[in-house]
């Protein structure tokens, strides 16, 4: 038989490689429950309506917005947020090159981008474009954006 | 945030799942079918649905199987647009659902979801017309198939409480010779002005389109137009454009006229490319 949710409920997510314990309602995305439940505060609530991208998170090394997605939809899931990426190559080729202006599309850049590159330490200019495509800069810092991905390539393949 | 409060399901077969839908539509609890959720998060924010029940499909193993067999595709319908392009083992379909939404969202976004969702482009619908696939379908009735064509004729004909198991495509259709032609007014990451899927089967054409009318369509009177040898190019294009099922749409993506005089381009190119 399945699973039911009903009411107020508290639930474990496993986030960046820790249990968590959360009160929740089911209609709570993901994204409000990471913020609002476990203070973090990464995921950035950039338009809630799955365009901006700067809610990015991974659910099983798979980028998704968590504006779209229920909390109860990652139980028994890996969350990876911002916060989890300690020191990768895109973080410091975020920094090196310039990756950022105002900062607030930054953490979902980072997430999936460190996705891409987990799956396709090769990627393609046209696979990391199409990748890349899910996020917006309204800082249009675009150009400092494909430098730092064109960096992390260089320090992973080193 | 969604400003309501919902029970959420997870159950494990189709059966459970319509059980489940028939009780809650019984106690007046307004249950609605849940897969990559894209769409019902956004409505359910803005309050333009308010279901009291999601039922989410997703855990049901048949409807994420991908795979051959006998001579068949089975394409689950609750496979994301990303695995279903990833996997590759329909070019067509790979190619027409990688141009919807952007590549995070297509990680939720189900084909099952994009043909029974409220948007009115269901693109991934066009792979399915052209090859005349088959579709299982559960509901409280049991288990019944039937012709995608049949299933989807300007609307979705589903009764209540039924759910899209899984589509079927024979495997001989699919590696024909295809052409698909997205036109957006902007960026890439838009909704379509319209969308052509072509495919070449028997030396003859065959053309489905979403977004150039109200509905999602695949017309055989348009289709023995595109194939009259006995006309001119030029003569095969109006043809087809007097035979289409509906009125051109106009919007705010653009005018009928707009779509119009893209739509003859693109016929003339997919003739000169794909016709005799």
């Amino acid at each position: 038989m399945g699973t039911s949710y009903q009411g107020i409920i508290k639930v474990e997510l496993r986030v960046n490689g820790e249990k968590r314990q959360a009160v929740i309602r089911p209609a709570d995305t993901l994204l409000r429950v990471l913020r609002e439940k476990l203070g973090l505060t990464g995921a950035k609530p950039g338009c809630e309506n799955g365009d901006c991208g700067a809610c990015t998170v991974l659910l099983d090394a798979v980028p998704v917005k968590s504006c779209l997605v229920l909390a109860v939809e990652a139980l028994g899931k890996e969350i990876t947020t911002v916060e989890g990426l300690k020191d990768t190559a895109i973080q410091q080729a975020f920094l090196s090159e310039g990756g950022f202006q105002c900062g607030f599309c930054t953490s979902g850049f980072l997430v999936n981008a460190y996705a891409l590159l987990k799956k396709d330490p090769e990627a393609t200019d046209d696979t990391v474009r199409e990748w890349l495509q899910s996020n917006l800069c309204r800082c249009t810092g675009y150009e400092g954006i494909s430098k730092s991905i064109i960096k992390a390539k260089q320090l992973l393949s080193n | 945030m969604i400003p309501f409060d919902f029970d959420y399901y997870l159950p494990q077969t189709a059966e459970e799942a319509v059980t489940l839908f028939t009780r809650l539509e019984l106690d007046e609890k307004k249950p609605i079918y849940y897969a990559g959720g894209t769409e019902i998060i956004t409505f359910c924010r803005q309050q333009t649905i308010t279901p009291g029940a999601l039922i989410d499909l997703k855990n049901i193993p048949e409807t994420t199987v991908f795979e051959k067999v006998n001579d068949q595709l089975v394409i689950g319908a609750n496979l994301s647009l990303s695995r279903i392009a990833e996997e590759n083992h329909y070019p067509l379909l790979s190619v027409v659902v990688k141009k919807i939404a952007d590549r995070t969202v297509r990680n939720r976004l189900t084909i099952g979801g994009n043909i029974c969702g409220r948007l009115p482009y269901r693109e991934a619908l066009l792979p399915l017309l052209l090859t005349d696939a088959e579709v299982l379908l559960a509901g409280p009735e049991g288990r019944r198939t039937e012709q995608v064509a049949t299933l989807f004729d300007k609307k979705l004909k589903l009764a209540k409480g039924e759910l899209l198991v899984q589509f079927k495509v024979l495997e001989e259709k699919l590696n024909l010779p295809f052409q698909s032609k997205r036109r957006v007014k902007q960026g890439p990451v838009d909704y379509p002005l319209y969308h052509l899927a072509s495919i070449r089967e028997n030396e003859e054409l065959k053309l489905a389109i979403a977004g150039l009318c109200a509905f999602t369509f695949r017309n055989s009177v348009l289709e023995q137009a595109l194939n009259d040898r006995s006309l001119k190019r030029g003569e095969v294009i109006n043809a087809v454009i007097e035979k289409l099922p509906g009125d051109i749409r106009s919007d705010e993506r653009g005018s009928a006229a707009y779509r119009k005089t893209l739509f003859e381009k693109d016929l003339e190119q997919l003739l000169s490319e794909m016709g005799d």
